[in-house]
């Protein structure tokens, strides 16, 4: 990590019920920390606290306990006017693009809001920087004297960017800045907040509900869950192999544009329920759900070194006979093959009953003498894993004990 | 519910007590005593004193609050010093009066008001225009003017309603009806409308609402999306309103009372305070706050029975 | 009361309306009423200042021989008992009058101003007594309250007027502090404060200008009330001690002379009626000003106007391609048959156009999704259907078949018969989809009572066993409790049910799940699935979110300002999209994409209603333009496997056909 230029240390905020209302505890011991010139990603569900965060960063909310140390400096508690002169290192880049401006007043005295606290300059300077920054932004000098109604949600978030970077701060909050837009437009902004980063060097904190976004966005992840820091790493690492539950559960709930990994993913889900439910057969039907939509993903999205550790199990079967806890190993290696399986999203019993139906099955294949030609199969599946050849893998997967391939088309109707 | 009558009350009670505090230390800032205007400007220094004594109106402001306020709690609420009966005799005397225009005029202003509004919000066009035209003449006329002009139409040319007086209701009950028409239609008039504007805006934001585009999508009948649901939430803010026309009644019926010479409180309000009377001030007013309170309470209740929220607060 | 159009939640039209142009001033100005009554108002203000050089006499000047004449070029508005002129005595009894308007006003406006603020942005105690004060003021009877203080200051105008000032100051508090606070909760305050801005600075350049509008308009109807109660006191003999004369004491003359004089009412109430109108005009024209709509506009909206005008558009010789759609002839008969429907919304005195000739079957059991940016007329499409549509709305259509029903010949009585039945909708917004003034459970009783005729007890069952088939827990507890205490999830899924107790054939869900966190929407949307299967029961998807599409649907279509550019089944839509819009918007998607590169884009933005071009309506941001693109509208022509797309580029399997 880069020198440290933010440090949330133990962070604890509570809302103050009023009235009839209960108390709310919005963040409970957060501790996160950003280098200079990185990205933080921010992920959580609604509620769990990240806009809370946030708002302690750029004072806006007053935290319970913890601390916040920004460049060093202790900023938990600022005096209001030590608070307005950081704010020209820290600022905001908010999510609602319609509410976050005020409809009175033209872009130029919006946008300019943010120099308030520097050295005073001349009207001159004053609005050649901001037009420079427009531009940096993809607008013009014509917006200056226009109203905020005249602009399209992702022009104004294209301002809220040029105001919030026109003191040339060090770290920008940017709480769902781009959840509310389109698709087109979000990339539009994405790229155009990437770009600046790599111009300025300036650090993001990035809030957001959007793993896809967060993934792609950050340099470091922290997964918030009802106001607990659950999960805090690299960014690659957390969203492709998430350690929590919680994480994992969010990775499988975030649907994709694949239908066919969406329809393994929901095989799973009914199996899951299922197995919950206590039907017969329900842990085989459960493992064999988990195991083709593991190839199923996969193949979707290929890792690097995802496979390797697959290959890795696959290559101590070189002889027989084969010792039974290798041939469960082997086969529990095949849910790695994508860290998206929604096994990490059940419970622990709900685990251990389909752990119990793989050491099942695994016996089943070594009485039968059929450890040798199952390790066949996994091989012909990595090779079709490698080569992309999405049907023949699942083929393969669906044919691993003798009932499956009957009983796979039973349940989903293709062959 | 029971809780909700319960705390309104409690709340009820500080407010007719600051409010009584109000007219009494107003009353206590008032140039000359009480005693001066009782014995006239002839009166000796020491003769003025020694009734001052008496009177307890040498005592600190407070204390004789504090004594005044006993009094009422017990029913007694001093004598005017013009006539020396009891205020007390003096407000039963003249409540029906007062009462009769008031509740009339408000149960006129609830059905034409809440109507009027329903049918602007539901027919639009010309019925929405008519209201919104009268809600802006009603701010803008002055009742004791047309209330005058109307007593020239229906009273002097047409002859349909007698000009002015007070028949009691245990005399004649039509003409007490015939003798409180001018009078109740003039001030329902001004109000409703208020009344009627606001159950529409309410009716019409109701009728842009989420729930509702819901509610005909899922092929409710118009009526029932009309009469149940949006009524059901548009009510709050009219009951509101309701509430606060009710103040705004009152001070009308002072000087309808005087327009069409009606004996009620607002009369004797006005001659008492010609001759800065102000034990029966002091009565009256307090009198006229117990009265929008008790309505205010009523509307509280309603307010509680239609909506879950401020039953839950 | 404002002038917002469905759908679009108040605050942003209210928003929207403001900035139209912002130019609050200008907008005032262009209001006729507004102008004349500020024009009316000066010159009488004028008139009374000036009274001492403008009055033809003095205002006690008698003439006891030409008592109660009629208006004459002598005594332009005649004279009263006494033969004195009763123009110059309203010239200088307006004096009075208009004095204790501006004394009342003033108090009122300083009290309010200040206390409005001050509660609004002190919050905590302040706050609280603030509002206590005010709620003990209001219940003060006015003129009851007015009359003590003429008593006790032996009818002095100045405490009068200043006690008029206070009494009526709790509105204006009121006003002021709900202004305030709304503003206080803007997004845009809390940026402000991020910025730098200090809390003078806030207010004064966030919290006043917003408060100014409203503000305003309860001053000038605080200033007409002020006239009109002056005058009552003036009336009750309890202001100006006549012989000295003022608009009040003026009406009692007029009184007194009613039978003998009639003339003499209408210039003494006349004159007070002028200025308090005016005030009242003046005061609705800031409102409507600062809510940037035509004066007036609001009349046009009622229940009636939600019912849209429909128009069946006569068939045309077959287009290319309504012909292509019926050459795939060995799909089931669909359940919703949609043929070129349009959607019209009021804009000024006009109509644009928002749904420009959409075609799509449904057919049984299948979920359709309907795909795009926001403003390509999703909704609107779907809203077209159901015929639930904003106020003023206008559909045209050629033909809309719902299970061999012609709906668009259908009344609206009967079309309203359809909707619960046969097709169902559940919107966005889940809790705001239901009605906060009842129980859950009571609003689904009624769904079931509606639609299927049962009794009390019955519907309790049925109501039950559809909380159970949402897979809502304890339907006991949940029924009993109100929308607001329900999470988003719950709340969807009471919706739900809600649209099933008709046991329709189609349901039409407008975003469902954009409103709720990811992993609700993953279990409502395998709700969605599962009900459908269990049922036969179609869906039509509206979304922005192509995971969503993914996940729930068979079939989809992607709308593109206001047309369908390409319609496929949802597999190959994904793996292999026709029309360069699909394409580049599939690209532009951050999903496994390589982290922090750029993404590829799509430029601009999509043009908005009533700014379409003739050609090709993406051409402004399309990689392969060509010339032959803009000239002239794009079919939306079938290509194979039932795929038709929207682009000059797709070949059409349709020449092949010829
Ligand atoms: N109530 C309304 N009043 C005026 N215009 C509206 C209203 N609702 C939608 N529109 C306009 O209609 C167009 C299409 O809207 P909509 O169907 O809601 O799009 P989508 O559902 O695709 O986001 C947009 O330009 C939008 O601004
Ligand atoms: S018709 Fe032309 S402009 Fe339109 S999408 Fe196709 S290639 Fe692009
Ligand atoms: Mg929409």
């Amino acid at each position: 990590m880069n020198k440290l230029l933010l440090e949330v240390n133990d962070l604890g905020v509570v809302y103050r019920g009023r009235g009839r209302r209960k108390d709310k505890v919005a963040l409970d011991g957060v501790s996160v920390a950003i280098g200079a010139g990185e990205t933080l990603g921010l992920v959580g569900e609604s509620g769990s606290g990240k806009s809370t965060l946030g708002g302690c960063v750029l004072g806006l909310v007053r935290p319970e306990h913890g601390s916040i140390t920004f460049d060093g400096r202790d900023i938990t508690r600022l005096a209001a006017r030590d608070r307005r002169t950081l704010s020209t290192q820290i600022q905001a880049v908010f999510q609602d693009p319609y509410s976050s401006f005020n409809p009175h007043r033209t872009i130029e005295q919006t946008v300019s809001e943010t120099l308030t606290n520097l050295p005073r300059m001349s009207r001159q300077d004053r609005r050649t920087r901001v037009v420079a920054m427009l531009e940096r932004v993809g607008l013009d000098g014509s917006a200056l004297e226009r109203f905020p109604a005249q602009f399209s949600g992702g022009q104004r978030q294209r301002i809220a960017i040029a105001r919030a970077l026109l003191p040339e701060p060090r770290l920008v909050v940017c709480d769902e800045s781009v959840s509310a837009l389109d698709l087109s437009v979000q990339a539009q902004v994405l790229n155009l907040l990437l770009e600046l980063q790599a111009d300025s060097g300036v650090t993001y904190l990035f809030i957001t509900h959007d793993l896809s976004v967060v993934r792609h966005m950050s340099t470091r992840v922290a997964v918030l869950e009802h106001g607990h820091l659950v999960e805090e790493g690299g960014a690659r690492e957390v969203t492709d192999h998430p350690t929590h539950p919680y994480t994992r559960k969010l990775i499988a709930a975030s649907p994709g544009s694949d239908a066919e990994v969406q329809e393994a993913r929901r095989e799973t889900r009914r199996a899951m329920a299922r197995l919950e439910a206590g039907g017969t057969d329900a842990d085989v039907h459960a493992l064999h759900a988990l195991e083709i939509q593991a190839v199923i993903e996969a193949l979707a999205e290929p890792l690097s070194g995802a496979t390797g550790g697959f290959a890795r199990v696959l290559n101590e079967f070189t002889h027989e006979p084969v010792a039974l806890d290798k041939l469960v190993r082997l086969r529990a290696a095949i849910l790695d093959l994508a860290p998206r399986t929604s096994a990490a999203m059940t419970s622990e019993v709900v685990n251990r009953r389909v752990a119990d139906a793989r050491e099942r099955l695994c016996r089943s294949l070594a009485e039968n003498d059929r450890a040798l030609h199952f390790a066949a199969q996994c091989r012909e599946i990595l090779v079709a894993i490698d080569s992309r050849q999405r049907e023949r893998a699942v083929s393969v997967v669906a044919s691993f004990d003798d009932t499956r391939v009957a009983e796979h088309r039973a349940t989903t109707g293709r062959p | 519910m029971l809780g909700v009558i319960v705390r309104r009350l409690l709340l009820a009670a500080p407010l007719m007590v600051i409010i009584s505090l109000i007219v009494f230390v107003l009353g206590s800032l008032a140039p000359g005593s009480v005693a001066e205007s009782m014995l006239g400007s002839s009166a000796t220094p020491e003769a003025v004193r020694e009734l001052n004594r008496q009177l307890g109106a040498d005592q600190p402001v407070l204390v004789q609050y504090w004594s005044w306020l006993q009094r009422a709690v017990a029913g007694d609420l001093s004598s005017s010093i013009v006539s020396g009966r009891p205020v007390t005799e003096l407000l039963a005397a003249r409540l029906p009066v007062t009462l009769s225009l008031a509740v009339g005029a408000l149960l006129l202003v609830i059905v034409i008001g809440v109507c009027s509004g329903m049918v602007a919000a539901v027919r639009g066009g010309f019925a929405g225009r008519v209201v919104e035209v009268l809600a802006v003449l009603v701010r803008g006329l002055p009742t004791f003017w047309l209330a005058m002009i109307a007593g020239v139409i229906f009273g002097v040319n047409l002859m349909w309603v007698p000009v002015s007086g007070y028949v009691p209701f245990g005399d004649s009950p039509s003409d007490w009806a015939l003798s409180l028409a001018l009078p109740v239609g003039v001030l329902a008039f001004g109000e409703a409308a208020l009344v009627a504007i606001v159950t529409r805006a309410e009716m019409l934001a109701a009728m842009r609402s989420d729930y509702v585009r819901s509610l005909r999508a899922n092929g409710y009948p118009w009526k029932r999306i009309v009469f149940k649901h949006i009524a059901k939430n548009a009510a709050g803010p009219v009951l509101t309103m309701i509430s606060l026309v009710f103040v705004g009644l009152l001070g009308g019926t002072i000087l309808m009372e005087q327009i069409f010479a009606m004996p009620g409180l607002g009369s004797q309000m006005v001659t008492s305070t010609a001759n800065h009377d102000l034990p029966v001030i002091q009565g009256l007013a307090v009198f006229y706050t117990a009265m929008v309170v008790v309505v205010f309470l009523l509307t509280d209740v309603a307010h509680g029975l239609l909506n879950p929220k401020v039953m839950a607060r | 009361m404002s002038a917002v159009i469905e759908g679009a939640s108040a605050d942003a039209e209210l928003r929207a309306a403001a900035e139209r142009d912002a130019g609050f001033l200008r907008r005032l100005a262009r209001q006729p009423l507004t102008v004349g009554s500020a024009a009316v108002l000066f010159l009488v203000v004028l008139a009374v200042v000036f009274a001492p050089l403008l009055s033809p006499s003095g205002p006690m000047e008698q003439d006891l021989l030409n008592i109660y004449a009629l208006p004459s070029a002598d005594h332009l508005l005649g004279t009263d008992q006494l033969g004195r002129d009763i123009l110059s005595r309203m010239l200088h009894g307006g004096r009075v009058t208009l004095l204790g308007v501006v004394q009342a006003t003033t108090v009122c406006t300083l009290i309010g101003m200040t206390l409005g603020l001050l509660a609004g942005t002190l919050q905590g105690g302040v706050e609280v007594l603030v509002m206590r004060v005010c709620d003990v003021l209001l219940a003060v009877p006015g003129l009851v309250l007015l009359l003590v203080v003429l008593a006790i200051f032996g009818q002095n105008e100045t405490a009068a007027m200043i006690t008029l000032g206070i009494i009526m100051s709790p509105t204006l508090i009121r006003v002021v502090y709900s202004a305030t606070v709304a503003v206080r909760e803007e997004p845009y305050v809390a940026g402000a404060r991020v910025a730098g801005l200090n809390s003078r600075q806030i207010i004064m350049r966030h919290i006043l200008p917003a408060v100014a509008g409203p503000a305003l308009t309860q001053i000038s109807l605080v200033a007409a009330l002020a006239c009109l109660v002056e005058a009552a006191i003036g009336f009750l003999g309890l202001g100006v001690v006549p012989p000295n004369p003022s608009w009040g004491n003026m009406v009692t003359d007029a009184q007194q002379a009613i039978v003998l004089a009639p003339w003499m009412l209408v210039p003494s109430g006349g004159i007070i009626a002028v200025v308090a109108l005016s005030l009242t005009l003046i005061g609705n024209g800031i409102r409507d000003a600062y809510a940037g709509r035509a004066s007036g506009s609001v009349s046009a909206y009622s229940w009636r106007a939600l019912t849209p005008v429909v128009e069946r558009e006569d068939r045309r010789p077959a287009p290319a391609e309504v012909k292509g759609v019926e050459l795939e002839t060995d799909r089931p008969a669909p359940v919703l048959s949609v043929k070129r429907l349009s959607l019209d919304l009021p804009r000024g005195r006009s109509h644009v156009r928002i749904v420009d000739g959409v075609s799509f079957d449904v057919g049984p059991g299948e979920a359709l999704g309907i795909v795009g940016e926001s403003g390509c007329g999703k909704s609107m499409t779907i809203s077209g259907v159901l015929r639930v549509v904003p106020m003023g709305a206008r559909v045209v259509a050629e033909s809309i078949g719902f299970r061999g029903v012609e709906l668009t010949t259908l009344g609206e009585s009967e079309m309203n018969a359809v909707r619960g039945t046969g097709i169902a909708f559940i919107s966005q917004e889940p809790i705001s989809s239901l009605n906060p003034a009842f129980t859950v459970g009571h609003q689904l009783q009624e769904a079931v009572r509606l639609h299927r005729g049962t009794g009390r007890a019955e519907s309790k069952a049925v109501a039950h066993d559809l909380m159970s088939r949402v897979r809502l827990p304890e339907a006991e507890v949940v029924g009993r409790k109100y929308p607001h205490e329900l999470s988003g999830g719950m709340a969807q899924r009471i919706a739900i049910a809600r649209a099933l107790a008709g046991e329709p054939d189609l349901l039409v869900a407008d975003e469902p799940t954009t409103a709720l966190d990811v992993s609700v929407q993953a279990e409502i949307l395998d709700l969605l699935r599962d009900l459908r299967e269990q049922s036969g029961m179609a869906l039509i998807l509206v979304t922005h979110d192509w995971g969503v599409v993914a996940e729930a649907c068979d079939r989809a279509m992607v709308m593109y300002a206001g047309e369908v550019v390409e319609t496929a089944p949802v597999r190959d839509l994904v793996s292999n999209p026709h029309h360069p819009y699909t394409q580049a918007l599939l690209r532009s998607s951050s999903v496994g994409a390589e982290p922090r590169q750029l993404l590829p884009v799509i430029s601009g933005s999509v043009p908005a209603p009533g700014s379409w071009p003739t050609g090709c309506r993406f051409a402004a941001r399309c990689g392969l333009v060509q010339d032959r693109c803009l000239t002239a509208p794009v079919p939306l022509v079938p290509t194979t496997g039932g795929v038709s797309a929207r682009c000059v580029l797709v070949p059409s399997t349709l020449e092949a056909v010829r």
